[in-house]
């Protein structure tokens, strides 16, 4: 005869006690990066959020001025003119997100000693940007290398002013972040191929595929995710990690035809001594931000869905 | 799909500690402000205490000469221990803003002598009970650290050397021009005349870099002011209209030397630190416009142009308001001393120590900086310093809007000069910009 064996129940009280006692210790465990993330990132972000509405002078009184530095922000054409350039700068990111998967897929499939050559992609993002800013700035200058190069192979006319003509500023900015961002995208593809079986795409050769269908129809759905997540991470550094690459490379100008959000937040704030209008600025940018993300991941998801 | 979903989750979560710690970028500071420390009552209380001072500068005398100037000091006071720090001038002025709102930083902090000092005002310590009668009979240019710029005015800084604008050419390329080099332009069309002349030369007119904008800055301040009345230069030190017809006209001046190819093509590209100076003195062109003393002055150009170094005064306009070509001269730089600090009296000697007739002879010899103390008679070798310094003595001197202008304002200027020296904007809705800037800086106090 089986003996069916009854595991102990426990009283309906102490089955709550002992939920309490596991919510009391989780909670526990998560002080800690309650409290960082309450100290680095809550207290100071609403500390610039209130200080957005006052005529901040850090360290010394600052009167209350409303929704003042907000308006003046909203009325000011540099502003909006910053507002431009940081949607022209996102027509960067398809560039700055295909050409390193590009690569990768070349290393991948076609070049001996793959690991030297991500080495050597990889090499500008172990160097500061204000490095590689300097750097461009010579190479790009008037009688720099890359007019020179061009006053060489072929007539005059080609060599330009990149940094300093209002119509290529943008677009050179754009083509200098396209060769300082390939090395990371190169390395984090290159990481994510490497976990795809190469079976797939012996398949799909065998099955006629070419380079190009290869990349789009095999390489693409399965790098997916890795590549949301690489466009999301150009989209936050188009906007808030642009300043060493400004500060170098044009300081903004010529006008505000090259300034972004985070270099004007600086000028505002240290420049002009603005801390008020800057705070505004930094939660004008907060919400950009976080508009433009949300939007971005949902199309993702809606795609993700209809794929 | 759930992956996805913490992809996103977790691409979110970046985008905001990102956003995040640039928002935290401004921390506040709510200490309580220091009382002003009123320590002696003039110049010469000396401190026996053990006192190190940290001065800030950015590298205006050079450095090398003002270590000797440090080291001789110390020598004489030897509690004192002087820490001299040169910050980059591109983030001189940003590094004093973190300072003031920080309060820590230097003791003493090198400024210009002009309201620009005004816009830090929150860390300066006021002098009226340090700065003797003295002191204020020796030095010149305390109306433009005073409050109300005026003379009298409560004094918040101690002004300390002087400065000129003037033009520099260079004879071996006037000479291959056919241009006599003893008689350079002295009006417009003079100045018209000389650049055809010099461009059928092959020769470059004017030396030009204009992409930081500081040089329209120079050029403004010679020609806009040729424009302006008495009364109005007399404005523009505590109330400046950029929008100024006269001023428009002056800098339309300098638009018309671009477009008639006067000046270094291309030179929106080109800084006028260090590139512009540099062409100059390399021979890259026959004129320049530059300053009289501390940098881009006959000292860095005697020693590689030599004898073909000429200095000239600004070319009349057709319309000038001057009846003979005078010199641009006004007080050029300040010390100001820090309110936080906490050695008020021994960072004045400092003070004293560097404005002193002995100091200032010592930085003529030694940089090319003119004085502005009186008694100081420094040994002149050059000939270029030495008219220089005769237009000084013996022509009437002014100073116009640009050596006056505010820090924020000249941000919004120099911004704007690539676009209106190249016609993308024009020179009225650029000033349009810069009045913008003005109308917001912050008052200059009255007393």
């Amino acid at each position: 005869m089986a003996t069916r064996t009854q595991a102990p129940r426990t009283a309906p009280g102490a089955t709550r006690r002992s939920g309490a006692v596991r919510a009391f210790s989780e909670a526990l465990f998560l002080l800690p990066i309650l409290a960082v993330v309450g100290f680095v990132l809550v207290v100071p972000t609403a500390n610039a959020i209130l200080h957005s509405f006052t005529n901040w002078n850090p360290g010394y009184e600052s009167p209350f001025v409303g929704l003042d530095n907000y308006v003046e922000l909203a009325k000011s054409d540099a502003f909006r003119q910053i507002l431009k350039n940081q949607a022209f700068l996102l027509l960067g990111i398809p560039i700055w997100a295909i050409l390193p998967l590009v690569v990768s897929v070349m290393l991948y499939e076609r070049v001996p000693a793959p690991g030297l050559f991500r080495t050597v992609f990889f090499f500008p993002a172990t160097v500061s940007p204000a490095i590689i800013g300097i750097l461009f700035s010579f190479i790009l200058a008037p009688d720099g290398p890359l007019n020179a190069a061009i006053r060489t192979a072929g007539p005059d006319s080609f060599a330009a002013n990149w940094l300093a003509d209002p119509n290529l500023v943008r677009p050179t900015l754009i083509a200098v972040l396209a060769w300082a961002t390939m090395g990371t995208g190169v390395v984090i593809f290159s990481a994510a191929l490497s976990t795809v079986p190469p079976e797939l795409f012996e398949a799909a050769e065998m099955d006629g595929a070419g380079w190009w269908q290869r990349l789009f129809y095999v390489v693409l759905p399965t790098l997916r995710h890795v590549v949301e997540l690489w466009v999301v991470i150009l989209v936050i550094s188009a906007f808030v990690a642009m300043f060493p690459w400004i500060f170098t490379l044009t300081r903004g100008g010529p006008g505000y035809l090259s300034t972004t959000l985070d270099y004007d937040i600086y000028q505002n704030a240290l420049g002009f001594g603005y801390f008020g209008l800057a705070a505004a600025e930094t939660v004008y940018l907060l919400v950009i931000v976080g508009v433009v993300i949300t939007v971005g991941a949902g199309a993702f998801r809606r795609r993700g869905v209809e794929a | 799909m759930r992956k996805r979903t913490t992809t996103l989750r977790w691409a979110l979560l970046t985008a905001v500690v990102l956003v995040f710690g640039l928002a935290a970028c401004g921390g506040d500071n709510e200490t309580t402000p220091p009382e002003t420390q009123t320590g002696g009552a003039t110049t010469t209380t000396e401190s026996t205490k053990p006192v190190t001072l940290e001065i800030w500068s950015w590298g205006s005398p050079d450095e090398k000469v003002m270590k000797q100037l440090n080291d001789r000091y110390m020598q004489e006071h030897p509690n004192a221990t002087i820490k001299f720090v040169v910050q980059p001038f591109n983030s001189y002025f940003t590094l004093l803003r973190s300072a003031v709102a920080t309060r820590k930083g230097p003791d003493v902090f090198m400024n210009y002598a002009s309201p620009f000092l005004f816009d830090y005002f929150q860390g300066l310590t006021p002098l009226a009970d340090y700065v003797s009668d003295d002191l204020r009979d020796q030095l010149t240019g305390w109306g433009s650290v005073s409050g109300g710029l005026k003379p009298e005015g409560t004094p918040y800084g101690v002004p300390w050397l002087g400065q000129g604008i003037q033009m520099y050419y260079n004879k071996a390329l006037f000479e291959k021009a056919g241009i006599d080099p003893a008689a350079p332009p002295t009006t417009w069309d003079e100045l018209l005349a000389a650049c055809d002349a010099l461009k059928a030369a092959n020769v470059v007119p004017i030396v030009a870099g204009w992409k930081d904008g500081y040089y329209a800055e120079w050029f403004g301040e010679l020609f806009a002011t040729q424009l302006l009345s008495e009364d109005q230069v007399a404005n523009y030190y505590a109330n400046p209209e950029w929008t100024d017809p006269a001023m428009v006209k002056g800098l339309d001046y300098v638009k018309q030397l671009v477009d008639r190819d006067c000046t270094t093509p291309n030179a929106e590209a080109i800084p006028l630190f260090p590139n512009a100076v540099d062409n100059f003195a390399s021979g890259k062109g026959a004129m320049f416009v530059g300053l009289a003393s501390n940098n881009a002055h006959w000292g860095e150009f005697t020693p590689k142009l030599g004898d073909d170094l000429g200095a000239m005064l600004a070319p009349l306009l057709p319309d000038s308001n001057f009846a003979e070509q005078r010199m641009n001269f006004g007080p050029a730089l300040s010390w100001a001393i820090a309110k936080w600090g906490e050695n008020p009296q021994e960072a004045f000697d400092y003070v004293s120590f560097l404005v002193s007739p002995e100091s200032q002879e010592f930085l003529f010899e030694q940089a090319g900086s003119i004085p502005n103390v009186a008694g100081a008679s420094p040994a002149v070798t050059d000939p270029v310093a030495e008219e220089i310094l005769g237009w000084i003595s013996d022509t009437p001197v002014w100073i116009g809007p640009f050596t006056t202008i505010r820090a924020q304002v000249e941000v919004t200027f120099d911004k704007m000069v690539p676009q209106f020296i190249t016609g993308r904007t024009s020179i009225e809705d650029a000033m349009k910009q810069v009045q913008a800037t003005q109308d917001k800086a912050p008052p200059i106090p009255e007393e």
